[in-house]
């Protein structure tokens, strides 16, 4: 069994208006078309005024931005599926609206405002309340995540137009006032690069869900999926006991000057102990690692030995590649390789520095119109997921997961005829580890007529679903009855 | 729900219709420059009022 994923997508929105201007729509307005999708039939509304989806992730709005949520996806294939079936349900809840699968604001007074895209992995520990454990895992992947920005950098223009940087996220991260030298934090106002959630324990395993939020939103499959493929294969190097012992001194600065460096070569990372090396020899230095790993720990010919073998076939690929800077590889494959291929074009048709700061906007912008869309079809070959892949992605669930569960219970009550008459009498309280209907709207402490548990991932008995559908057919006559 | 189709991942330089040799990507795929600057031209014309309105808030 793969591991458990799940993506999150912050979207940048705007609303155009009928004087050709812009504006940021309030939070509430984003939230009152959410509820709208719900009543053309689209999703369930659960707690916390999120709309949960036929494919089983979740869209709401989030400190004004509409965010969803991926279901949990048990391969890094499916990952990268679900979040690009994100772009087309986004499009879809919200039709007149202008989408940016970015991370940074294009207009700021000091800081640029920022919106993540967040990665969660499924993590297996030995011990539940070992601190020491969690914060030493903290501490050997931050190296690896600083470094792995050549991967999966978005590219960002800065504000005179003069500047290129390789990733959106890492010169905004901090650790606020704390002052850890670990980025974690289990609160928003900070900007962590770890956020500590979901600790729970299964009897001998404990197994936490680590919540990345330091890596950019990408545009192409292949830099969404290598970045995905990579650092599951590092987790499953961290739980064998196999991961290099390197600590980051300045996590902070490593982020920024790695991001500043068009080379990759710079040796600006600098590890406990004053050792200084480059992101590029890092990511080598890890991939290397990998492979011992591979080879010494990993039963050959088994699923997992196959998939990290092509892992770290790509994983050297792209390093080779971007050491010699080779766009014929990299373009179509690597987003701030490619975005900074587009302006380096543009730059011979127009010499405005402010044109380079529109790629870098119009590179983000999702619709078929969009710049990355663009790109997309133009380099098809090297993407994974076609639009009808996307398109099926956005209404059926994964197989792998506890949100096979969810997603079933979800589509059948939403084909269901006589659901939709009643609508008005039944609430939903819908979590990642649940599924409840409850009579009446009061979906905190309302009487609840039905509930399925999902407290394990993994789960993906279909009888599950099925029970609960039978048991609400039931439940929804007995309503029918009432009010006849 | 159908069978889902076993999804193989990208091979390159391999086989399968999805993964031509690294330099024949390179030949096949690299659009001439002044080809893709007409593309980028033509995507940001008459963007500025995006670009200045573009104020989004912190999220997270």
């Amino acid at each position: 069994m793969g591991r458990i994923i799940g993506l999150e997508h912050e979207y940048g929105i705007m609303l155009p208006l009928p004087n050709g201007d812009f504006r940021v729509p309030h939070k509430y307005e984003i939230r009152a078309v959410i509820n709208k999708y719900v009543l053309r039939n689209g999703g369930l509304c659960g707690r916390d005024e999120r709309i949960w989806l036929a494919n089983g992730g979740c869209v709401y709005e989030d400190s004004g931005h509409p965010e969803y949520a991926t279901p949990e996806c048990s391969s890094p294939e499916e990952a990268v599926l679900y979040s690009r079936a994100g772009d087309i349900l986004m499009q879809e809840i919200f039709p007149n609206f202008l989408f940016h699968k970015n991370n940074l604001s294009s207009e700021y007074a000091v800081n640029p405002a920022t919106f993540g895209c967040h990665e969660n992995y499924w993590t297996r520990f030995k011990k539940y309340d070992d601190e020491e454990q969690k914060n030493r895992c903290y501490e050997l992947l931050t190296p690896f995540l600083a470094s792995r920005q050549i991967i999966d950098g978005a590219g960002w223009v800065d504000k005179s137009g003069e500047k290129f940087m390789i990733s959106q996220r890492a010169g905004v991260l901090h650790y606020g006032q704390a002052g850890y030298r670990i980025l974690v934090s289990g609160t928003t106002m900070e900007r962590p690069v770890f956020k500590s959630d979901d600790w729970i324990t299964d009897g001998r395993y404990c197994r936490a869900r680590l919540h990345f939020s330091a890596g950019d939103a990408n545009i192409l499959d292949f830099a969404l999926f290598l970045k995905i493929s990579v650092t599951d294969l590092v987790l499953a190097m961290f739980e064998d006991g196999f991961m290099p012992d390197w600590i980051c001194h300045d996590p902070q600065e490593a982020f920024g000057l790695i991001s500043r460096d068009l080379t990759y070569k710079e040796k600006v990372m600098v590890l406990d102990g004053g050792k200084a090396v480059s992101a590029l020899e890092a990511q080598r230095f890890y991939c290397n690692s990998a492979r011992k790993y591979l080879e010494s720990e990993v039963r050959k010919n088994s699923l997992k030995y196959r998939k990290f073998k092509n892992t770290i076939r790509l994983w050297s690929r792209t390093l080779q590649a971007l050491s010699k800077d080779d766009i014929g590889w990299l373009v179509g494959r690597v987003d701030h390789r490619t975005k900074r291929f587009l302006i380096e074009c543009d730059i011979k048709k127009s010499s405005d520095p402010i044109h380079r700061r529109k790629v870098d906007l119009q590179y983000h912008k999702i619709n078929r119109y969009g710049l990355g869309a663009k790109v997309r079809r133009f380099y098809s070959k090297t993407q994974m997921v076609s639009e009808e892949e996307a398109e099926r992605a956005a209404r059926v669930y994964p197989s792998g997961s506890r949100a096979r569960i969810r997603g079933k219970i979800i589509s059948g009550v939403l084909k269901n005829k006589e659901f939709a008459c009643l609508r008005d009498f039944i609430g939903w309280n819908i979590d990642w580890w649940s599924v409840a209907c409850v009579l009446g709207h009061d979906s905190i402490s309302g009487p609840k007529a039905e509930t399925r548990w999902l407290y394990d991932p993994l789960e993906t008995r279909v009888a599950l679903a099925n029970n609960f559908l039978k048991r609400f057919k039931v439940f929804l006559k007995k309503i029918y009855g009432r009010l006849a | 729900m159908p069978k889902r189709e076993k999804r193989s991942l990208p091979k390159d330089g391999k086989k399968g219709e999805h993964a031509p040799s690294p330099s024949a990507q390179g030949k096949e795929f690299q659009l001439p420059e002044d080809e893709i600057g007409d593309i980028v031209d033509d995507a940001v014309k008459g963007t500025e009022q995006e670009l200045a309105s573009n104020k989004q808030t912190n999220a997270e």
